[in-house]
Order: C-alpha cells, then sequence, then structure tokens
C-alpha cells in the first residue's frame, strides 16, 4: 500500500531524512519510532505530499506522489501531531467541507459520521458547536472523524494519541485494528512504546533522519521489549 | 524583562516584513530592503502631494487663520493615523493568541499592553507622519512665525499621535467590554468597529469641511475653537504660544495615559473572561456540495469571520455603496457638472470621470491580498487534502468577487443613469466592475503567494502585515490612478464610451497575465508553502 524507496529530505544543508526505504503493506499497522527531531514528521508529510522532497520515490497504492498528487491524495488521509483545524467553522461544517472534498455521498457521510462520533464519544451537539470552542482532544477526535469520512486506503497519523482521553485511545486503537482488518493500511508516529508493541504488526525505528531498524514486531524485539529495543537502538550508535 | 517583551513584538513585526519571498533563495535582510524601498517611494509620493497642499494652505491664511494650518493638518494626521491602527487594536491586545502564555509568566499585565500599544503607536505614528512630516517641512520654509512657533510646530507630532492612540485605544476597551458580554462575538466586533469609525470619521468630515470653509472666511468663531480646542491649540503653538504647547502635550499625553490604564486594569478580565461559543451548539445537518462551492463556501467563512479581515479588506465597500447614494441626493448637480465639462470637452458625458471614480473606490478592497497568509498554519489541510491549486485560487478570487462586484455595479448603474450615458458606455459600465474586480483579485492573490505569512500569533500580522499586503495595497492604488491619465489625453478626441472600454481591456489583458502567472508559477509557489 505504501512504498518509499531513498526518500531524501534536506533543508538547506542539513538533511532531515536520508535515503528512507520501507513498504507498508494493505492490512499492516506500522509504528514509527524514532526520538524528537528524527524525521517522522518529515517523513510523513513528504508522503502526505506536503512537503516536496530531493530524492527517492513515495508510492501509495502503486500510485507516485510525483507523478499523480492528487490521486494519491484521493486514497490517504493525514492527521498532524497538532491539529490546527478550521476555528471559523463548526465541527459539521468542516466534516461537511472534508466530505464534498472527497464527493461522499450524503448517506454514507451521515452513516460514517454517526459511527465514529458514537464511538470516539463526540455528541452531536460538539460536533453542531464551533471548532473555536474545542478542547485539543475534541479537535483530535473531530480529525480522526474526518481521516475516515472517505474510507482511505493508508491512514498517515502523527501522534494520534496526544490528548485523548483513556477511553478514546482505547476506542481509536479498536477502530485501527478494525480499519487494518478491512484491508486498509496505517502509518502512525508515536512515542508511546507500550501502544505500538501491542498494536502493530511492524515497526520502523529512524535515527537522525536514517531508518535504524524495519520489520515485524516479533522480529525487531525479538524476547526483549519495544522500548529496550528502542533504547538499545539510541544507545549503540551514540 | 520589558526589554525582552519589546524584542519579541518588533521580531514579530519585523519578521513579516524580512521573510524570505516564496521559492526565492534571497535572504531575509533583502525582504526588509525591498520593504524599506517600497515604503520609501510611498511616503516620498504622499509626502511630495501634503507638501504641495500645505504649501498652498499656508499661502492663503492671514495673522487671524493662522491656526487653521495647523487644525487642518491635525485632522488629516488623525484620520491618516487612525487608519493604521483603529482596526487592529482590539486584535492586537485581546486577540493575540500568545496572550494566555504572556500571562502564565511572571510579567504584569500592565507591560504586556504597553508593549502591544507602543507597537501600535509606532503604525500610527507612521501613518500620522506622512501628513506631518512634510506640512512641518512646509511650514517651516513658507510659514512666518516666531522660533517657539517653529520649535512647536516640530514637536507636536508627540502629542497627536498620543490623542490618536488615545482615541484608538478607547474604541478597543469600548469594544471589547461590550464583545465579552455577548455571544456572537465576531459579529458584535465587526459591527460595533464598524459603526464607532462611522460616526468618528462623520464626525472629522464635518470638522474638516468647517475647518477648509473657515480658511476662505478669514476668521475663526469662538464656536469651533472650543470644539476643537485641542487642533485650536495645536494651531496657536505654532504660532509661538507656549501656553497652547502645554495645553496640546497635556491633553495628548493625559488622554493616553487615561487610555493606557483603563486597558491595563481591564486586560486580564477582557482577555480571560471571554465568553466563549458553547461547545453545546446546534445539532448540525449533514449537507453535500460541489468541490468548488465548498471551497468557496469555506473561503468565504474565513473572511466573513474575521473582523479584522474584513475591515482592512474590504472597508472600501461602504464608499462603493455611499458614493451612488450621495449621486441620487445630488443628481442634479452632478448633471450640471457634466455639462459644464461637455463645454470644455465636446465628447465627454462626465460618464468617464464615472468610471474612474468607480475603479479607484474599488480598488479600495482587495480581499485576496491577506488570503493566503489567513491560512497560517492550518494551510496543511488544504496541501493535504485532494484539492487542485487552481481550485483554491479559483474560491479566493471569487470571495473578492462576490464582495466587491454588487456595490460597484450599483455604483456604476446609478452613475450611468444620472449621467445619462450612450449604449458603449452603458455596456462597458456593466463589465468594468468584473475586469477591475478580477485585475485587483489577481494582483492581490499573486503577490501573497510571493510574500505569505504564515506563522502569525496574531490573526491582524495576516491581514496587515507584510510586504505582499502593502505592494497590493498601494499598487493596485498606484495603478488606478496612473490608468486615469489616458482620459485627459483622449477626451478631446474620442467619447466616454472608448476610454471606459480601453480600461476595461486593459484591466482584462492585466488579467489574463497574471492568470497565466498563477497556472505555471503561482501554482508551483504555493505548493511549496507551509
Amino acid at each position: 500500500m505504501l512504498e518509499i524507496y531513498d526518500l531524501t529530505k534536506r533543508y538547506g544543508d542539513k538533511t532531515a531524512v536520508e535515503d528512507l526505504s520501507f513498504t507498508v503493506k494493505a492490512g499492516e499497522l506500522c509504528a514509527f519510532i524514532g526520538h524528537n527531531g528524527a524525521g517522522k514528521t518529515t517523513t510523513l508529510k513528504c508522503v502526505v505530499g506536503i512537503l516536496g522532497f530531493d530524492k527517492g520515490h513515495v508510492l501509495v497504492d502503486g500510485v507516485s506522489i510525483e507523478d499523480d498528487p492528487l490521486e494519491v491524495k484521493r486514497r490517504i488521509a493525514y492527521i498532524p501531531d497538532n491539529p490546527d483545524l478550521y476555528d471559523f467553522m463548526t465541527g459539521m461544517q468542516y466534516l461537511n467541507f472534508i466530505g464534498d472534498v472527497f464527493g461522499v455521498a450524503e448517506t454514507d457521510r451521515k452513516e460514517r459520521i454517526q459511527k465514529y462520533s458514537t464511538a470516539l464519544s463526540l455528541t452531536e451537539e460538539e460536533i453542531g458547536a464551533p471548532i473555536s470552542s474545542y478542547s485539543h482532544g475534541m479537535k483530535q477526535k473531530l480529525a480522526l472523524i474526518s481521516a475516515f469520512l472517505h474510507e482511505p486506503k493508508l491512514i498517515l497519523l502523527d501522534e494520534p494519541f496526544v490528548g485523548l482521553d483513556p477511553k478514546a485511545s482505547h476506542v481509536l486503537k479498536e477502530i485501527m485494528r478494525d480499519f487494518c482488518a478491512a484491508g486498509g493500511a496505517i502509518l502512525f508516529s508515536t512515542h508511546i512504546l507500550e501502544v505500538a508493541e501491542k498494536l502493530c504488526d511492524k515497526v520502523a525505528i529512524i535515527k537522525g533522519g536514517k531508518l535504524v531498524t524495519f520489520g515485524s514486531m516479533e522480529e525487531v524485539k525479538g524476547n526483549s521489549s519495544l522500548e529496550d529495543v528502542f533504547l538499545d537502538l539510541e544507545e549503540n550508535d551514540d | 524583562m520589558i526589554k525582552a517583551l519589546f524584542r519579541k513584538q518588533f521580531a514579530e513585526l519585523i519578521s513579516q516584513f524580512s521573510k524570505k519571498k516564496s521559492g526565492a533563495q534571497n535572504t531575509p535582510k533583502r525582504g526588509l530592503v525591498v520593504f524599506i524601498l517600497i515604503f520609501g517611494i510611498l511616503y516620498v509620493s504622499l509626502g511630495f502631494s501634503f507638501f504641495t497642499l500645505a504649501k498652498e494652505l499656508l499661502g492663503g491664511l492671514n495673522e487671524n487663520t493662522f491656526p487653521l494650518f495647523y487644525m487642518l493638518v491635525g485632522l488629516i494626521a488623525t484620520a491618516i493615523g487612525l487608519l493604521g491602527s483603529v482596526f487592529n487594536a482590539y486584535s492586537t491586545i485581546f486577540d493575540a493568541k500568545d496572550n494566555e502564555m504572556l500571562l502564565s509568566l511572571p510579567i504584569p499585565p500592565r507591560r504586556i499592553v504597553l508593549v502591544r500599544v507602543v507597537s501600535l503607536s509606532v503604525m500610527t505614528l507612521l501613518y500620522a507622519g506622512a501628513a506631518l512630516l512634510p506640512s512641518a517641512v512646509a511650514f517651516l520654509f513658507y510659514a512666518k512665525t516666531t522660533v517657539l512657533g517653529y520649535v512647536n510646530a516640530l514637536l507636536l507630532f508627540i502629542p497627536l499621535v498620543l490623542l490618536v492612540e488615545a482615541v484608538t485605544l478607547g474604541i478597543a476597551f469600548i469594544v471589547a467590554a461590550i464583545a465579552r458580554k455577548v455571544k456572537n462575538k465576531k459579529a458584535v466586533i465587526l459591527v460595533l468597529s464598524l459603526a464607532i469609525t462611522l460616526v468618528f470619521y462623520l464626525l472629522y468630515f464635518r470638522a474638516q469641511n468647517a475647518v477648509t470653509k473657515l480658511a476662505a472666511m478669514g476668521e475663526i468663531p469662538s464656536a469651533l475653537k472650543y470644539a476643537l480646542f485641542f487642533y485650536y491649540a495645536m494651531g496657536r503653538a505654532s504660532q509661538g504660544s507656549a501656553l497652547s504647547m502645554l495645553v496640546v502635550v497635556a491633553t495628548g499625553v493625559l488622554a493616553f495615559l487615561l487610555a493606557l490604564f483603563l486597558l491595563s486594569n481591564n486586560f486580564v478580565k477582557f482577555t480571560t473572561s471571554k465568553k466563549t461559543p458553547d461547545v453545546k451548539g446546534k445539532k448540525g445537518v449533514v449537507k453535500t456540495a460541489s468541490l468548488r462551492l465548498s471551497l468557496f463556501k469555506r473561503e468565504w467563512k474565513m473572511f466573513a469571520s474575521s473582523p479584522a479581515y474584513v475591515m482592512n479588506s474590504a472597508f472600501g465597500v461602504i464608499f462603493l455603496i455611499a458614493i451612488p447614494i450621495f449621486a441620487l441626493v445630488k443628481a442634479d448637480t452632478l448633471r450640471e457638472l457634466a455639462h459644464s465639462l461637455a463645454e470644455v470637452f465636446p465628447h465627454a458625458s462626465g460618464v468617464g470621470i464615472a468610471a474612474m471614480l468607480s475603479v479607484f473606490t474599488g480598488g479600495m478592497c482587495c480581499v485576496t491580498a491577506p488570503s493566503v497568509s489567513m491560512e497560517g498554519k492550518r494551510l496543511y489541510v488544504l496541501r493535504s487534502l485532494p484539492i487542485s491549486t487552481y481550485d483554491v485560487f479559483a474560491a479566493k478570487v471569487a470571495v473578492h468577487l462576490v464582495v466587491t462586484v454588487p456595490p460597484t455595479l450599483f455604483l456604476n448603474v446609478t452613475l450611468a443613469a444620472i449621467l445619462r450615458a450612450d449604449a458603449l458606455s452603458w455596456i462597458f459600465m456593466l463589465l468594468l466592475p468584473f475586469a477591475n474586480a478580477l485585475f485587483t483579485a489577481l494582483v492581490g492573490l499573486c503577490l501573497n503567494i510571493d510574500f505569505p505569512v504564515l506563522d502569525w500569533t496574531d490573526e491582524m500580522t495576516a491581514v496587515k502585515s507584510g510586504v505582499g499586503v502593502l505592494i497590493a495595497v498601494f499598487g493596485i492604488m498606484i495603478t488606478n490612478v496612473l490608468l486615469m491619465g489616458p482620459y485627459f489625453v483622449l477626451v478631446p478626441f474620442c467619447s466616454d464610451g472608448v476610454y471606459i472600454a480601453l480600461l476595461t481591456v486593459l484591466y482584462g489583458i492585466a488579467s489574463l497575465i497574471m492568470i497565466y502567472w498563477l497556472k505555471n508559477v503561482g501554482r508551483k509557489k504555493f505548493e511549496k508553502l507551509g
């Protein structure tokens, strides 16, 4: 579903991501782990088409982001780490906007909004309220509903659990599992290694813009914990 | 501490003018140089006009009417100075995104207010200075007064700017006091700001009119001295009166301190106890729309929900509506003026002048000039969705057209009807608003793509600051003035209709060039933003 080959992104003299290659297949849930400034967000933004890159290829469902960015964007959903939404809209106006962009039919739209808002405990009145009145967690929930609205093939999430209450976090994990079980793929960055370990089939660890390890969760962690593996990798390279 | 606050405030202000041009490799310093250069040219051009005006005015005064000079200069500078800060004060002081962060630090609120007020005062000074500085130079060269009179004349800008700032802060205080008690805060801020500003300008125009008339009468009535005592004292100070100078300084300083005191004492209350929208809204309705309509609705909401955006980018709409209403009231006078014009230029019907007025007034609105900057940190939404950049541009231009074309058409139809335009003039008076509005919208959009300001903490920074907005606002104004020139060359040889047709075609051609640029260059630049 997602193929990244030799991805390199530079900001002036600084190389943020260097020769990064890995793939996420349909049905897989992949955690993207690294310390602050390792290049996770840059990689996600390159995949989404927000940032251009200097070298490499990114393919989503076989379509290149460079050759046909709009077609790639039709197949994905992206939520950044701190979703700044349109605070001049209500939650419902925002969802209608996203629905219109993806051409989601009215009945499907109603059904999906109902399904995900109930799951994430966002009431109809809250969805009808201005986004400017939302807490960080509510914005995160609205962004998540919008991400699932058009049934994308690949979802990219940057720190999706930040700001969510424990119940919403639990529900989100279930939604993510169900989405992948139905044939979708998810790549998400996180610092919560326990969540990544329990939830994901695959893990990619990035350090200083370079991929240091990638594989199935079992291959990467073996008999130890993901936290131990991550800390070992950090220390070894130091 | 106060130094750190000042550094932060001015670094933010300066950074908006020293951004890298999007997609270019030039250094931030170069952006600042470009800004200073453009600002300098505009300032010198404006200054020259005010110098000429001041020189003429000084020539017509006698000993009795001498104070009228600084009365008039003071009134003009007040009006221009208010434009620099009156629409920004509320947003800059009470709506800055870093208010909560600053209040969480051990900083006395009065210092936060002081720093914000000083930055507003700099803008007021820059604007008011455009009239005050050249007038003071003209005064030094052409006025005959005492040494103290000359010294006072040079120093009068200080109390005047303080008074203008006090008025600005007073308006911001009233708006903030009312806005915190109402539910639909943004709409109330918009209506209040508009109403207070309109009342002020109404009073201002009446006062200026009275002063101008009196200049010809040869003496100043006592009633006017009391009604405009601050400005009269300015005039007396320029005659060398130490007492008047003292009155002016004391009034300016006291008014400023009073306004500062009011704001400082209420800053925390107004900032932290704002009535925020209820998180329990009405049940939302699922509605479908086409992608383009949805983009337009999004763009419209971004514009209409921001009082700062509306007031700074579409204030000219008031004139577009007021002028035809005024013209209807004074229809006979207008026809007489057109008749006089026809006596000099046999082909002229006055409709050409009406077209110039329409173009100039329409050019006072540019909704697209800050439209890219207004996306701010939310730009990722558009960039991550399957939306063609060209559709985004179209939505931005469409909002400008919706805001400006209907009132401009109203103006053109009214004036064409009053002046009994011929068929050709009628056709192009109906087409001109579209061509001119499209041109204005495209200029604003192209410049904002080239000079975006996306990392703002105060919405006003996106709306008003930045090289792009500055060039758009003044560039459009200058272009429109330059396009008026050919009228006086052409009018001896051809009809007004031909001139209006020419104007329409020129705006159309310029628009086509900009559309080509947007498709081939602007699109790529926009896609690299964020």
